[in-house]
């Protein structure tokens, strides 16, 4: 087991320079003027040849490729991540700031997603083609149909434009003053949630969540729905094995039969599903945070992407490269852990 | 059994938050909701909007625009507005003096001294960061673009980079010979166009400048006044001139005031939570009496969707609203639109007259084929007048833009001096006009075989799609064999593009940086302007012989009725030589909540003055 | 194979799929006499006015527009926006009917490519084991290290605007998981009997795994493969909703509900004002992906061994 895990690990170097390698191929796609664009909204920054000469200088945009690499590499192995030019701040702190977002909003998204898509999973292979079954399955399917986006608007829609429950962006403008200006306010975790409770503000804690109802029902329809449809089909292979026959021959009451033993064997190939679409979900919020305005990790790549920031891009690259990369190790291993039939190679 | 009241409580706390009092919402805070957000705090570095609204807030300058106009001063740090009437104008326009305010504190309590202006200027010159705002100043006070021409010139290299060596760390070094030349560029040069006499600020220029004032005034935020000892003691230049390139266009992370601030403004900056919003508290000693409101929140939201139920549910006062979603926010409840008010852009389509063939796949054939057309295509008079005719600018703007903008004949604003209105400066839509001009075309070949080609306009902008969409439609309609196919790309390949001059027609706008005629002529119509130097040779030699002196003329130019003569001049030309086709200029309006009071309009103000306003 | 058809059409999920399949297919064949094209490439939406408000339902042409088209030589059969306009003007039903096209286009190439290279990488990585196998599922590593949507979005916007770039992108970014599970299926059998015999006859490696390996592991890919089909439409207009993709006007589902996107919310009193420009886009796009996922959602409850008796 352990050989297996320090084996694994060995490749997250391999992976990450793998990485690098590759985003710096594709950015030296672009030609120096294309690069520059990065840097120069306004076209008056480039009066004349020699204005955009100095940029392209500066910031060293003309290099030949291996001195490009090289230079980009050599100051990451320094950790230096460099400048976020959509964050107006450097790399590493834009990812200390966006990350804890993130994941706050992705560990509360877990909890419905896998209680509603277990629970209905299980219910749909219990009630296997019957009318429950097929209307589940109809939701379930319509869950990833539907794109995330104009779920997501309608949720925005609805939600705040006709109720004004639920607003978007991460907290109020009173609770904003709160956590980022009050010297009283420890951001212990930068999960804000977590944080107010800590600090004692109770509304906070309040206002946080609110914020975060809209997001977490988008994010998790599509991720419930597929995880409704690993688990039905667990649950029904499961059902069928032979100790559940001898069960019920032996007279043991059906709930019993579904909820004691069943259940419990058919989760175990949900649990690992569940644990790799957490990983995926971190990467999958892009849009889902775009439509509320919720200052994540998502938002930040796709203004990163749609601006060629490649120092942004490199930077949430690598991030999500080491997520993958533990966060798979971890799944492989609880799988192997949970199910002593697994062996691990 | 817990569950329960924790869902009964949320429940009831998120129904009691939502039924917002009918009220003023948030009456002690000010909240504006806008797209983008700021890429600095530094004067000397921003050249963005973003920034600028919220260096407007946080620092003040030498003079300020009254009120609405774009053309009378008053007097802000300065206590006077220099003039040729009360002799603080001197020298022919090669002088100006200003005497400063006592008295003015700066935020952390720091008393306002001529030292703190005359350092704010010097610092912004040798500053100087490649891609930013001070060669607006360095062309008045030293005759250049920049202060690396300057350098170059007293040194007498060929390149600033000449006179660097990279050390094993990878920082630049000056090499020793250099350092004495590098020295006189501060003592001689940038001291002495600014320095301190007495109470008085003194700015000698190198030639005389109409528009320095201009310049000057707030609403740039290179002209913003800092506060010496506090910049100095955050890492800023020292002030010595042997030490000025060590400070000089550092990379942003190094910008020690890249996210600080200490200026004499009405509003401090309590905290700026990157990429989402900007918090600004008043500043209680500021100098011409507290703002009314207490508090400023800028939020960015790029979302139209989001801000429009933002707007609607009061939770914001101030909204930027797509001139396209316009309607749907004039009849909102509670919210006022206030429209009609010039904007000083302009959107232009551009064509070369002389296009970059090499490697270029836009241009077809290359030939006079029908197939393509050939580099110079538009060097011919007639094609461009017969684009100038085709283009329906009334249907556009009605339709494009639901009527929120006006025409320009040339690429001069109105607002501005030496605009005019004059109907023979105009080209207006005539298919029939236009027919004949394509026939009159290189001598008939461009109506026999026809040609095809590519134009652009940058992607995800369906305004300027449109406008492409109509130059195209138009021209089939005349006569089949012309076919031209509008073209989306993004900004990194449209800007490549037209540096490298290979876009057959070009479609671009403009905002300006100070409310003078200088700053939008040069740009489309100069030899070396941003946009018309990527005209191709033809068109350089052209301005070169017929734009330039008429250009160099009217910037010393000091009585502004010879000025507006000569810059309706160059409008003729730009008429008469069809050099571009003037889309349009932008009518801009502002949205906010009825319960905001105190809000005035200037065009030249980046975003809102929060001074004025209360709730 | 004439079994898994019989229950394909048997089972009601499927039949649906299958029918909603069938519909999109008559429409995308039938394209140019529903909706005949207004300009040389078919698939430029025509404008029905120069509105930059969307239009309702019915809204006959305007602006002189019709004039315009006859002029330049086009016979205009649809002079009414059957579907209303989007943003500019754009037909919508004119949109939605070569979208069809678009949508086949996009979700076949696309996953049919990135099947051929999935196959490719994971059985010979598979089949010949040791290094080999090692560096190619590093290879395949470093791609799946990167959040698909992220990294497509970068390469289009490096690649340019355009439909053909979106396919590059997804499919650069799509292939990894027909390599991964080509190859569990090939490691599983890899050991059997028949393989062993065919090595020791002598017969060439490229022959074993075209004609002994695959045809009997590629089902689960298969399966993927139809559902896929149907998410990299979603994709795609997830990528036209974040700005790249499809340029603006183009026929393309995806495009066409990006657009839409900042008339979702109405003028107060009339919240649901723009409803047409959502709900058509988005119903297609929805009822097409459906279509595919029905499908291969029963294909797979077919295919599983494990669950041949019961259906």
């Amino acid at each position: 087991m352990l050989s297996y895990i320090l084996r694994r690990l060995l490749l997250l170097p391999l992976i990450l320079f793998g990485v690098t390698f590759l985003i710096f191929s594709v950015y030296s796609l672009l030609s120096p003027l294309e690069r520059l664009a990065t840097y120069v909204n306004n076209p008056n920054a480039l009066k004349s040849a020699a204005a955009s000469e100095r940029l392209i200088k500066k910031y060293h945009l003309d290099d030949p490729y291996p001195v490009g690499y090289f230079r980009w590499v050599g100051k990451l192995l320094k950790f230096n991540l460099g400048w976020s030019k959509v964050a107006n701040e450097p790399v590493a702190t834009a990812i200390a700031e966006k990350f804890p977002a993130t994941l706050e909003l992705v560990l509360y998204s877990i909890i419905p997603v896998v209680l509603i898509g277990i629970w209905l999973g299980v219910v749909s292979a219990v009630h296997h083609n019957d009318p429950i079954d097929q209307s589940l399955r109809i939701v379930a399917v319509i869950g990833w149909s539907l794109p995330t986006f104009i779920f997501g608007l309608l949720v925005l829609f609805f939600f705040y434009g006709v109720l004004g429950w639920l607003p978007p962006g991460r907290l109020s403008v009173w609770a904003q003053n709160i956590v980022y200006t009050n010297p009283s306010f420890h951001r212990y975790t930068g999960l804000i949630t977590v944080d107010a409770l800590l600090n004692g503000y109770g509304y906070v804690f309040l206002d946080a969540l609110r914020h975060l109802v809209a997001p977490i029902i988008t994010l998790s329809y599509v991720s419930w729905a597929y995880l409704l449809r690993i688990a039905r089909s667990s649950m029904l292979e499961t059902l069928r094995k032979d100790y559940i026959r001898t069960a019920r021959a032996k007279g043991v009451d059906e709930r019993t039969v579904i909820y004691k033993h069943a259940e419990r064997n058919a989760l175990i190939p949900v649990v690992t599903v569940a644990g790799m679409m957490i990983v995926q979900m971190l990467g999958g919020v892009v849009i889902t945070e775009t439509i509320f305005n919720f200052p994540g990790l998502g938002q930040w790549a796709a203004t990163a992407a749609q601006q060629l920031d490649y120092a942004s891009i490199l930077g949430f690259s690598l991030l999500f490269a080491f997520i993958m990369v533990i966060g798979n190790l971890v799944v492989d291993v609880s799988y192997a852990l949970i199910d002593p039939r697994v062996r691990l190679e | 059994m817990k569950g329960k009241w924790l869902g009964i409580v949320l429940v009831a706390v998120l129904m009691v938050s939502s039924v917002a009092f009918a009220a003023v919402k948030n009456p002690n805070t000010i909240i504006e909701v806008t797209i983008g957000g700021p890429a600095t705090m530094d004067p000397h570095w921003s050249y963005d909007t973003a920034s600028g609204e919220v260096i407007y807030n946080l620092y003040d300058n030498l003079i300020n625009y009254k009120g609405s106009s774009l053309k009378e001063f008053e007097p802000m740090i300065a206590t006077k507005v220099p003039s040729k009437e009360n002799g603080l104008i001197k020298d022919g326009g090669l002088t100006y003096i200003f005497p400063i305010r006592k008295g003015v504190k700066f935020h952390n309590g720091d008393i306002l001294t001529p030292e703190d202006v005359a350092y704010s200027f010097r610092r912004a010159l040798i500053f100087d960061r490649s891609g930013g705002p001070v060669w607006m100043l360095c062309e008045p006070l030293l005759g250049v673009d920049s202060i690396e021409e300057l350098a170059v010139k007293v040194a007498g290299v060929k390149k600033y980079s000449d006179m660097f060596t990279t050390d094993k760390n990878g920082k630049k070094v000056l090499k020793p010979q250099y350092k004495k030349a590098m020295i006189k560029v501060v003592t001689d040069y940038v001291n002495k166009a600014v320095e301190v006499k007495g109470n008085n600020v003194v700015f000698h220029l190198a030639q005389p400048y109409a528009p320095f004032l201009s310049i000057l005034a707030h609403s740039g935020s290179w002209g913003s006044i800092i506060d010496k000892k506090w910049a100095i003691a955050q890492g800023a230049w020292d002030g010595r001139a042997d030490t000025w390139w060590k400070y000089h266009d550092p990379d942003r992370a190094k910008d020690p005031l890249y996210a600080k601030e200490n200026g004499s403004g009405p509003f401090i900056l309590k905290k700026w939570i990157k990429s989402q919003a900007v918090i600004l508290e008043r500043f209680d000693d500021y100098w011409r009496g507290p703002a009314k409101i207490k508090e400023v929140v800028i939020k960015y939201v790029d979302e139209w969707t989001t801000r429009k139920l933002m707007l609607q549910k009061g939770d914001a006062d101030i909204v930027y609203v797509p001139p396209a979603n316009l309607k749907e926010v004039e009849h909102m409840k509670g919210v006022r639109v206030i429209k009609g008010l010039p904007g000083l852009m302009n959107v232009v389509s551009m064509w070369p007259w002389t296009i970059n063939a090499k490697g270029n796949p836009y241009i077809g054939s290359g030939k006079l084929d029908g197939n393509g057309i050939p580099p110079n295509f538009f060097s011919d008079v007639h094609v461009r007048k017969a684009f100038s005719y085709l283009f329906p600018y009334e249907l556009f703007i009605k339709k494009a833009l639901n009527g929120l903008a006006i025409r320009n004949p040339g690429p001069l604003v109105k607002g501005l001096l030496g605009y005019s209105d004059d109907p023979s400066l105009f080209y207006h839509f005539s298919i029939k006009k236009a027919r004949e001009e394509f026939k009159k075309a290189w001598g008939g070949k461009v109506w026999e075989k026809g040609f095809k080609f590519k134009i652009f306009y940058n992607s995800g902008n369906d305004t300027r799609k449109m406008a492409c969409d109509m130059i195209a439609t138009y021209a089939k309609m005349i006569n089949p064999k012309f076919k031209i196919e509008p073209v989306g790309v993004q900004w990194s390949a449209y800007l490549e593009l037209y540096r490298t001059e290979k876009m057959p027609i070009f479609t671009i706008g403009w905002l300006a940086d100070y409310p003078d005629p200088h700053n939008f002529i040069p740009t489309y119509m100069g030899s070396t302007g941003a946009y018309s130097s990527n005209f191709g040779k033809a068109y350089i030699e052209f301005a070169k012989k017929n734009v330039d002196p008429l250009i160099k003329k009217a910037i010393r130019e000091t009585d502004p009725k010879k000025r507006a003569a000569l810059y309706k001049k160059l409008v003729k030309i730009a008429h008469d030589y069809a050099i571009s086709l003037y889309l349009y200029q932008n009518i801009v309006f502002h949205v906010e909540r009825t319960w905001v009071k105190g809000w005035y309009y200037n065009a030249i103000r980046p975003g809102q003055d929060f001074y004025t306003l209360s709730k | 194979m004439k079994r898994v058809i019989k229950k394909l059409l048997s089972n009601t999920a499927s039949l649906v799929g299958i029918v909603l399949l069938i519909f999109f297919i008559v429409i995308a064949l039938l394209a140019p006499i529903i909706a005949p094209p207004l300009s040389d490439d078919p698939y430029q939406v025509p404008r029905m006015s120069w509105n930059v408000n969307p239009q309702p339902p019915g809204t006959p042409m305007s602006d002189n527009i019709r004039e315009i088209y006859e002029q330049m030589g086009k016979k205009v059969k649809l002079t009414k926006a059957l579907l209303g306009t989007e943003q500019g003007g754009y037909d919508i039903f004119y949109g939605l009917v070569w979208g069809t096209r678009t949508a086949f286009k996009v979700g076949i190439i696309t996953v049919g490519v990135a099947m051929i290279i999935g196959i490719f990488v994971g059985s010979v990585a598979a089949y010949f084991g040791g290094w080999l196998d090692e560096v190619l599922m590093r290879f395949t590593d470093v791609f799946l290290s990167f959040p698909f949507l992220v990294a497509a979005m970068v390469l289009t916007t490096i690649l340019g605007k355009g439909l053909d770039k979106v396919i590059i992108a997804l499919i650069v970014f799509g292939w990894m998981g027909y390599a991964r599970v080509i190859r569990g299926s090939i490691l599983a059998v890899r050991e059997d009997v028949y393989v062993m015999a065919a090595k020791a006859l002598g017969v060439k490696d490229g022959r074993i795994i075209l004609r002994h390996l695959l045809p009997n592991t590629i089902f689960p890919v298969l399966v993927q493969a139809s559902m896929d089909t149907g998410s990299m439409v979603v994709t795609a207009s997830a990528l036209s909703f974040l700005g790249v993709g499809a340029p603006e006007g183009y026929a393309d589902w995806g495009q066409m509900a990006s657009f839409a996107r900042n008339w979702i919310v109405g003028s107060p009193g009339h919240a649901f004002q723009y409803w047409y420009t959502v709900f058509f886009p988005a119903l297609f796009i929805a009822l097409f992906v459906l279509a595919w996922n029905l499908i291969g959602d029963t294909l797979r409850d077919i295919l599983d061994p494990r669950l041949r008796g019961e259906l």
